[in-house]
């Protein structure tokens, strides 16, 4: 069985590295936080001292970070992971990164002899612990081909986007598109209370016609009692995947006109309740 | 059971078509005589007049594009023509005011006025599926419930300025998720995603809506045709929905920035292609 390092068990790195020590593959963890490394250990994964003592001795790698600037951290450098891999192996990125990042680990990845894809998830811990999380792979299709079912299939559930910058692109547009639907469906919440239309007949009702969506299937009811107080997705992480969605249509001088609203609002929001679930964009109507 | 149907669109010919498939006798009336043609081929009897449609019938639905011809039906010889106690359903969608307006007149003549938009394209109209979103007295719910299952799903609302209120929501918050749907597209085209790919990954993601489902292929293939609505009444269904929020003193930051979006593509020329057309704005930026 393969040996494989992971790097980042917060909350969606835990629940996909926790199913793969869980079925037997040979992993070992590294994490800024000790508690949690103990944990893993306890589950039967190995601890490594270092990212590059990590790098050295398997042939696959993961990393699930936060912030590109992170994730930059980790890869790059004479101590990072793409430096210390093994030639030949290959490294598969969860984090959430904008396309030049990417680009650019990619493009170090090549130097150094070693393999680079992205596979962004496309939902929340909640999925992702479930091994059901959609995982947007981008790079070289013959690698995608060779891991596919030997791993990303018991990480989640793997589709083929293209390369690196597609693989990136579509979580960034599948992020725009929720954040803003669902700050059209706050609208359209606060609306309806103010017609008095009842919770119940408006949510199976809308469930039922051309306006549902997932983001109403999943937060219309808490938004309806006005319950932010219990963040599944704080405001802040929302609005820091809608900027970089909006940055990538800069770049490329697409105009979104209403992504772009909505990453105002989220901006907005995140000044005021940065720290509130995600759906604390209704506060501000 | 005899009845009436008044206005051969899309919606009202996949109306029809249920109706004639469940053995109803049809009497229909259309402004422009080849759509009444086309639906008396499937065996409705064909009437020169929409009082001469009505007359004699149990009930009539009302199925039109401007809320002035409907208004002069009720205050003339559509509703002289009818039985007392006999219901009118519209299935239009307006604003509330002419909703309440069209009630008063219609009871001052004896007839009953239902409001029942729909909450569904002409696909779902043609499969008996439509929502139908009821405002009227509960009584003629409960007795016509065989009539209105024959031909989609119907959902009490209440009163008629409920189900009105309602429609309109509905209307917002779908036709927005269209807007945001079209971005997402343009920018996944734009970032080299194949439309299966981009299909397969954002089905099962936070961006998933019942308009990507519904149309977005068709934006993948920038396909403004076949017509299923006009984007001309997509902009009166938003114009429609913010003025009411405005009524109620609801600031839609968002929905007024999107009803402005199908007012610059009207106003760009393709008020007459599909709704979907407001994803043209893009490509012209």
């Amino acid at each position: 069985m393969m040996k494989i390092g992971f790097i980042g068990l917060g909350k969606m790195g835990s629940g996909i590295c926790a199913n793969l020590v869980k079925k037997g593959f040979d992993v070992v963890v590294y994490d800024i936080n000790p508690a949690t490394v103990r944990s893993f250990v306890d589950m039967g994964a190995a601890a490594a001292a270092s990212v590059k003592d990590l790098a050295r001795q398997v042939e696959v790698s993961v990393t699930c970070v936060p912030m590109p600037k992170d994730a930059a951290a980790v890869l790059l450098g004479p101590d990072g992971v793409l430096e210390n891999l093994p030639v030949g192996a290959t490294h598969f990125d969860l984090s959430t990164l904008d396309i030049d990042s990417v680009q650019q680990f990619e493009a170090e990845a090549r130097k150094l002899g070693k393999h680079y894809m992205v596979i962004p998830m496309g939902k929340g811990p909640a999925v992702a612990a479930a091994g059901e999380v959609p995982l947007f792979a981008g790079g070289d299709r013959a690698i995608y081909d060779m891991f596919e079912d030997s791993l990303l299939k018991h990480m989640g559930k793997p589709v083929y986007m293209g390369d690196v910058q597609a693989g990136e692109a579509m979580k960034l547009i599948a992020n725009l598109m929720g954040m803003s639907i669902n700050a059209i469906c706050s609208e359209g919440i606060k609306l309806a209370k103010r017609m008095g239309i009842p919770k119940e007949s408006f949510i199976a009702s809308i469930t039922d016609s051309g306006a549902f969506s997932y983001q109403f299937m999943n937060t219309a009811s808490g938004t309806f009692d006005e319950d932010f107080d219990h963040p599944v997705f704080t405001v802040n992480l929302a609005f820091k995947d809608i900027r970089l969605g909006v940055e990538m249509a800069d770049r490329i001088n697409q105009p979104v006109p209403v992504m772009t609203a909505a990453r105002d609002q989220f901006k907005a929001a995140a000044e005021k309740y940065g720290d509130e679930n995600f759906t604390a964009t209704f506060k501000m109507l | 059971m005899k009845i009436g149907f008044l206005g051969l669109g899309s919606m009202g010919r996949g109306i029809c078509r249920n109706l004639l498939n469940k053995q109803y006798t049809l009497h229909v009336w259309n402004r422009s005589a080849e759509k009444t043609a086309l639906v008396a081929e499937w065996g409705a009897i064909p009437f020169p007049t929409p009082e001469e449609a009505a007359r004699g019938t149990d009930a009539v639905f009302a199925c039109l594009s401007s809320v002035t011809a409907l208004r002069e039906m009720v205050e003339g010889r559509v509703c002289a023509a009818l039985r007392k106690g006999c219901v009118l359903y519209d299935l239009g969608t307006w604003d509330v005011a002419s909703v309440l307006e069209l009630e008063a007149q219609a009871a001052r003549r004896g007839v009953v006025y239902v409001h029942l938009p729909m909450g569904k394209g002409p696909e779902a109209a043609e499969a008996g599926e439509t929502p139908l979103f009821f405002g009227g007295p509960r009584e003629i719910f409960d007795r016509d419930q065989n009539l209105l299952r024959d031909i989609g799903t119907p959902l009490y609302m209440g009163d008629v300025r409920a189900a009105c209120a309602f429609k309109l929501i509905t209307n917002l918050i779908g036709l927005s998720n269209n807007v945001v749907l079209a971005e997402g597209v343009r920018l996944a085209k734009a970032m080299g995603i194949a439309e299966d790919a981009f299909m397969e990954g954002a089905r099962c993601t936070g961006a998933w809506s019942y308009q990507m489902s519904n149309s977005g292929r068709k934006l993948f293939a920038e396909a403004f045709l076949p017509m299923r609505g006009t984007l001309d009444n997509a902009w009166k269904d938003m114009k429609f929905g913010v003025a009411m929020a405005e009524d109620a003193g609801v600031p839609c930051p968002a929905f007024t920035m999107l009803r402005d979006r199908y007012k610059a593509a009207s106003e760009a020329g393709y008020g007459q292609e599909d709704y979907i057309a407001v994803y043209r704005l893009l490509n012209k930026a």
